[in-house]
């Protein structure tokens, strides 16, 4: 495991497309809260009492930056199917179920630290745009930091979700054998069900909502019950996308030993 | 260390890309595995190296399967039909996560870059390199851990003629060092002057696993090349005298069964001037074309 897991750690930090993708994530989510919170404006709070979650909004990035922890997923084993790679690499280390663990401790690691950065960096600058543009005490709004129970369990939820986003791509890669449809795969399964359950009534939605990996995993990010929040335990929901994560994984380490490479 | 084949068998769908194939490779000379393309060569190699898993029967490198061997770099060098790079990985770390993969000294890395001549590239990006230096690189791959065996697959696809020649000496020195090596081609006159010993398949089957020299003395070695401005009137006068003659374009022809020096004889005997009269050995392509028609 120690060699398989330096191999592939070897593996992953020796092409660009890994710096590239980190790198991306990483300014994507950063960019894209900053700018949600630089051109949010309040209203004032209603009498029912201040509606907006700050801290999910400040964690919105998360939305644009798990596409390319996707890529990384996906050509972490997609590119070897493509290049053929594969067969080196099985020739290397027979034990395929070991390359394949070793591959997610090496993605899952390098996208964890990524992650929690980008999270804490989104919400630290999010959340202080959002303040300065009237969502502070002022008006009613908790004022949030970093070490806030719920501000913690949100954004080290966040990077748990995007380990989990990773890790189902890189199974799901490993099982397709293919990068653009697994790319295709995971993006249609993070996506389509909230186009499904704006379509369909009510109590069939939040079914879908309460099963999808993107809408029950984010439920990590809640710190406000709102009439439109998936309704489904922000602890239960990041466990519902570690359990896509598990699935995908558990059927590649079934597979890669039963098939011709 | 021995390559063992023992009754393999391996269908693709409605492919039987091979069928009940059997044989050992031996240390210390160099074995050609030999077929035309699509004989089931490839599939053979993916066989032993345990990427493939056969319908029946089993094939072992030193006595066991390949998926059981515990560092297998160290005891097995194997070439891959296809490259089998990342075109954006730098040659060098290329071989040092092969070399961690292993537990192979990293020393090595450089060691063998500068076998196969890749030193200077080492830096480079494989997506940059010819398919001759991709073969080296994957040479270097293949000797990375010292290894008392080696499969390579189509070797010498891709190289110069330098790099053939090579190629050449450097199997025989390997063979010489008492290691197993398995080379397999789809040009026999890759093979001949290399391999000491030939394993021959077609569609999937052994059709010969045989000592080179023997091989050779099984062909039809009476061969003459003939050069006359009379072609005409000496493909009668020799046939007549019971060889096979074919036209081998405007002057030149090209006698089966019958000496030189008969040939000769007969041609002054008619007063037919020869300008050129070669005995031509048989090559290993010629029994290679006539065991694989």
């Amino acid at each position: 495991m120690r060699r398989a897991l330096r191999a592939e750690w070897t593996k992953l930090r020796t092409v660009h497309s890994t710096g590239w993708s980190l790198g991306l994530a990483l300014v994507l989510m950063v960019l894209l809260s900053a700018l949600g919170g630089a051109e949010s404006e309040t209203s004032g709070c209603p009498a029912s009492g201040c509606d907006s979650d700050i801290v999910a909004n400040s964690l919105g990035g998360v939305y644009f930056g798990q596409f390319a922890v996707i890529a990384l997923g996906v050509m972490a084993i997609g590119s070897e199917y493509g290049t053929g790679l594969i067969r080196v690499t099985f020739v290397a280390e027979p034990r395929r179920r070991i390359v394949v663990i070793a591959k997610a401790l090496a993605v899952g690691g390098a996208v964890l630290v990524v992650g929690v950065l980008a999270s804490a960096l989104m919400f630290q600058i999010a959340s202080s745009l959002l303040a300065g543009n009237g969502f502070n005490a002022d008006i009613g709004y908790p004022e949030w930091s970093l070490t806030d129970p719920e501000v913690l369990r949100a954004v080290g939820g966040t990077a748990v979700y995007l380990v989990a986003i990773a890790l189902l791509s890189l199974g799901v890669a490993a099982l397709l054998r293919h990068t653009a449809a697994a790319i295709s795969c995971v993006t249609a399964l993070l996506v389509v069900p909230v186009f499904a359950a704006s379509l369909l009534p009510e109590h069939i939605s939040d079914r879908v909502l309460q099963i999808s990996p993107m809408t029950a995993g984010l439920a990590i990010q809640r710190t406000v019950e709102l009439p439109d929040s998936v309704p489904i335990d922000p602890w239960v929901g990041l466990g519902v996308a570690c359990l896509w994560a598990l699935a995908a994984l558990a059927a590649a380490l079934w597979l890669v030993a039963r098939r011709d490479a | 260390m021995e390559i063992e084949a023992s009754g393999l068998w391996k269908r693709y769908g409605a492919t039987l890309a091979v069928e009940d194939l059997s044989f050992t490779v031996r240390p210390g000379r160099v074995t050609g595995f030999a077929g035309p393309n699509g004989a089931g060569k490839s599939t053979t190699m993916r066989l032993l190296l345990g990427l493939d898993a056969p319908d029946a029967g089993d094939a072992r490198v030193g006595g066991r399967p390949y998926g059981t061997i515990g560092r297998p770099l160290r005891e097995v060098g194997a070439l891959l039909e296809t490259a089998g790079f990342h075109p954006g990985r730098r040659a060098r770390d290329h071989l040092l996560w092969l070399a961690h993969s292993n537990d192979i000294d990293r020393r090595r890395v450089d060691a063998v870059l500068s076998t196969v001549g890749l030193e200077r590239d080492a830096k480079r990006r494989v997506g940059g390199f010819s398919l001759g230096m991709r073969q080296r690189l994957g040479l270097a791959a293949a000797l990375l851990g010292d290894p008392g065996v080696l499969l390579l697959d189509e070797p010498v696809n891709g190289l110069d003629p330098e790099g053939i020649r090579w190629i050449r000496g450097f199997l025989r020195a390997l063979a010489a060092e008492g290691r197993t090596v398995l080379v397999s081609s789809h040009l026999m006159s890759e093979l001949e002057g290399t391999a000491d010993h030939l394993i021959v398949i077609r569609n999937g089957k052994l059709i010969a696993d045989a000592p080179v020299g023997e091989l050779l003395a099984t062909a039809d070695n009476s061969r003459v090349a003939v050069r006359t401005h009379r072609a005409g009137p000496l493909m009668t006068v020799l046939a007549d005298a019971g060889a096979r003659v074919e036209s081998a374009g405007d002057d030149r022809l090209t006698v089966t069964g019958l000496e030189a020096e008969r040939v000769a004889d007969l041609a002054a005997l008619e007063g037919i001037p020869l300008y050129e009269l070669t005995p031509a050995r048989a090559s290993l392509e010629d029994v290679f074309l006539e065991m694989t028609r």
